[in-house]
C-alpha cells in the first residue's frame, strides 16, 4: 500500500510517496527527480515528534505515518 | 570585504523566521545571534542562544565556520539513557585565536564553541540559516560519523 509523507528541500515541500522500506539512495533519487537537477548532501527522515535521523546511502528504511524527508547538505565537524 | 548586502538580507529572514525580537547583530556585521532557537530531542534544553561569526569575506567566498551556543548542553547517551558530553562542543575555543574577542573572552562570558564548518558560502546552503538548520541536525545525531554518511553518498552519484 502506497504511503506519503512531505519532502522538504531549499524551502519547498512536494508530496513523497512510497510503498516499501527504501534506502538512502533511492530517497535521494526521489528528490533528485523532484528538484530537476543533482543535489548535494545526505536525505534525513524526520518524525513527527520532531526526531532526525539521517540515511546512508544503503541503509534501508521504513518510515512510518507522517514522517517527512529533507537533504542535509555536507559539512564539516573536523 | 563581506557582501552587506547579503547579510542584512539574510538576517530579514532569520527576522521572519524565529522573530525580530530573538535577533541581534552588530554594527559592524561580525556576528549574528538568535536567541532561544529550537533543539532537538534527546538534549537536556529545549532551546539554546547560538552566535554565528560571520567571517570577513562573507558573500565573497568566506564560508560560516564558528558558532558559540550556551554552555550547559548534554545530550541522552543512546546506551545508557544519561546526559552526557557533546562531541564536537568545546569549552575553549579549539583553534589558534577566534576571528573576534579572544578564547579566554568567549568562555568568561560563558559560550562553547560547536565545531561546524560550512564547506560553502555558496547560496542557500551556505546560508545563516541554514548554518542555523545544521546546528540542530547536528545536535540531533551528535554521535554519528558524519564524514561517513556524507561519504556514503560519493559513491552514488
Amino acid at each position: 500500500m502506497m504511503s506519503r509523507a512531505q519532502g522538504v528541500y531549499d524551502g519547498y515541500v512536494f508530496d513523497f510517496p512510497w510503498e516499501r522500506p527504501l534506502t538512502g539512495k533511492e530517497v535521494k533519487d526521489q528528490f533528485r527527480r523532484q528538484v530537476g537537477h543533482e543535489i548535494e548532501g545526505t536525505p534525513y527522515i524526520q518524525s513527527q515528534n520532531g526526531e532526525i535521523r539521517h540515511v546512508d546511502a544503503d541503509e534501508v528504511i521504513n518510515p512510518e505515518p507522517g514522517a517527512s524527508f529533507g537533504v542535509t547538505a555536507p559539512y564539516d565537524t573536523a | 570585504m563581506r557582501d552587506y548586502h547579503r547579510l542584512y538580507e539574510e538576517i530579514q529572514v532569520l527576522e521572519k523566521k524565529f522573530g525580530a525580537q530573538r535577533v541581534f547583530w552588530d554594527e559592524q556585521g561580525n556576528w549574528v545571534m538568535v536567541r532561544d532557537l529550537p533543539l532537538p530531542p534527546g538534549l537536556n534544553k529545549q532551546s539554546t542562544n547560538v552566535i554565528v561569526i560571520i567571517p570577513e569575506h562573507y558573500g565573497n567566498g568566506a564560508p560560516l565556520r564558528d558558532a558559540f551556543i550556551d554552555p550547559d548542553l548534554r545530550v541522552r547517551a543512546p546506551k545508557t539513557g544519561k546526559f552526557v558530553e557533546i562531541p564536537h562542543y568545546f569549552q575553549e575555543f579549539p583553534y589558534e585565536q577566534p576571528p573576534i574577542e579572544t578564547k579566554e573572552d568567549w568562555a568568561c562570558k560563558k559560550w562553547r564553541y560547536i565545531c561546524l564548518h560550512q564547506p560553502t558560502d555558496r547560496w542557500p546552503q551556505g546560508s545563516i540559516l541554514n548554518y542555523l538548520s545544521n546546528v540542530y541536525k547536528f545536535l540531533a545525531e551528535p554521535f554519528r560519523d558524519w564524514q561517513a554518511t556524507f561519504s556514503s553518498y560519493k559513491e552514488h552519484p
